[in-house]
């Protein structure tokens, strides 16, 4: 009876490592059963598989940063930044301040801010820092305690890898894809060029999901209370979240565009946070707060 | 009965472990910022005395409240954790980790991943995206100075002396 737990350990080990490979030893059967694949060059791919699954996951602090920058691209060829000097240092300051305060001051390239000139209510988060924010978004802000929860928002989302997670899926078939085709051809020259365009693909899925589609509720969810957390933990008022989407929602009415497709009607975020409290502020910090918030972005 | 028992549960742990105990060997930590500073004291506003670069190796001594103190050359100072990861160096063709595969180019590319050569690749292939703005903005970063002024005089947080 003794030998039990170790012998479950083992089975649970292997039911573990069985996991991890069930997605490729399915493709493969079916490539074996209609022809696709020998029997060898099943195994092989699943070797292969198994070895790229795990380098795909082992995505580095450098790669993270250079994904983001071609998502940060994509986002500023669609939406037109604001070159409002005095704006961006604003977000800057602000932004960079609690990133500092968070679990996660670094990040490979630092957090980067950037003000975009459109009316469309709407943010985004690329891997590795990099922020942007809408004019549309900073005036649902009437303070910079509302303007911090914005931002405190999209620090959580890259903190929490929200948008390597939703690379995941595609990238791991678009390898699988691209290893069960050389599988069947043996090895080329060409297959470099098709992993690169996997990588490209997986700068798609992010764009995409962030542009289009959004994070799970789940996702905005926790991005909400990383930035109630964060928000506290500054010294601004947490209660600035609820303020900020209370005029979102007042805002989203007549506007279906951006966070109204992307993200969880601002009612549902509102019911995740009924416990949050505010926080009061001395007056003399709230005037200076309210002086430079009006200095910066009053003319956007 | 009962020795056999106990020798078969030895025997498990050990092949358990046995991969276990290379890598925790094998991987070091290292920096995972292009700049890491190094701070006299363990606070984000804390006195920088020097700075490393990615992929540098360091000894870590002690930590305390997500800060590492490491050694650093003529003596000691202290990196905040999330500056530093257990492996942030590529996955290179020839490594042991690269064995078990058909294609010793695609692992070395999949260890690479993106990179600024293939950032270049990318760009060649979709010459109407412009990062140039991604450029200018990696270059607006606030210094520590500034940044503590700001929080002091909006009554925040770090203002003083932030852990």
């Amino acid at each position: 009876m003794r030998t039990k737990p170790a012998v479950l350990s083992v089975a649970l080990l292997l039911a573990g490592c069985a996991a991890m490979t069930q997605v490729t030893d399915f493709g493969t059967q079916i490539a074996v059963s209609t022809g696709y694949l020998s029997e060898d060059q099943a195994v092989s791919v699943r070797k292969s598989s198994q070895a790229l699954e795990k380098a795909f996951t082992d995505i580095t602090p450098e790669q993270e940063y250079y994904i983001g920058r071609a998502v940060g691209a994509g986002i500023v060829n669609s939406y037109q930044p604001d070159n409002n000097p005095a704006a961006n240092l604003y977000l800057n300051t602000v932004g960079q301040a609690l990133a500092k305060l968070s679990d996660q001051p670094e990040t490979f390239s630092g957090y980067h801010f950037l003000l975009l000139d459109s009316d469309e209510i709407n943010a985004f988060a690329a891997p590795g820092g990099l922020i942007f924010v809408s004019r549309g978004l900073i005036r649902c802000c009437p303070d910079e305690d509302a303007l911090a929860a914005v931002l405190a928002h999209e620090i959580g989302h890259v903190q929490a890898k929200h948008g390597l997670q939703a690379i995941k899926k595609s990238r791991i078939t678009d390898a699988l894809t691209i290893i069960g085709t050389e599988g069947a051809r043996q090895l080329g020259g060409a297959d470099l060029a098709q992993l690169t365009s996997a990588f490209e693909g997986s700068i798609s899925d992010v764009t995409a999901t962030l542009v289009n589609s959004g994070y799970s509720r789940s996702f905005e969810y926790e991005a909400d209370r990383f930035a109630v957390d964060l928000l506290g933990r500054s010294g601004y008022d947490p209660a600035a979240m609820r303020v900020m989407l209370e005029q979102m929602q007042k805002r989203l009415a007549t506007d279906s565009r951006g966070f109204g497709r992307t993200h969880p009607a601002p009612a549902d975020r509102l019911k995740q946070l009924a416990n949050v409290s505010e926080v009061r502020q001395s007056q003399q910090s709230v005037s200076v707060r309210q002086a430079r918030f009006t200095r910066a972005l009053s003319r956007i | 009965m009962q020795q056999w028992s106990r020798a078969l549960c030895r025997l498990v742990l050990v092949v358990m472990l046995l991969p276990a105990l290379p890598a925790l060997a094998a991987d070091p930590w290292q920096v995972a910022v292009q700049k890491a500073a190094v701070r006299q004291t363990p606070q984000v506003f804390g006195k920088i005395v020097s700075n490393l670069s990615y992929g540098t190796t360091v000894e870590v001594l002690a930590e305390q409240k997500g800060w590492l103190k490491v050694r650093i050359v003529g003596g000691t100072g202290w990196l905040h954790q999330s500056a530093v990861a257990h492996k942030v160096t590529p996955l290179q063709a020839g490594s042991k980790k690269a064995t078990v595969s058909a294609s010793q180019q695609e692992l070395t590319l999949a260890g690479k991943g993106f990179n600024s050569q293939v950032e270049n690749a990318y760009r060649q292939k979709n010459r109407a995206i412009d990062f140039s703005w991604i450029d200018r903005m990696e270059k607006m970063t606030v210094d520590d100075a500034q940044l503590q002024k700001f929080l002091q005089s909006g009554g925040l947080a770090g203002g003083a002396h932030a852990n």
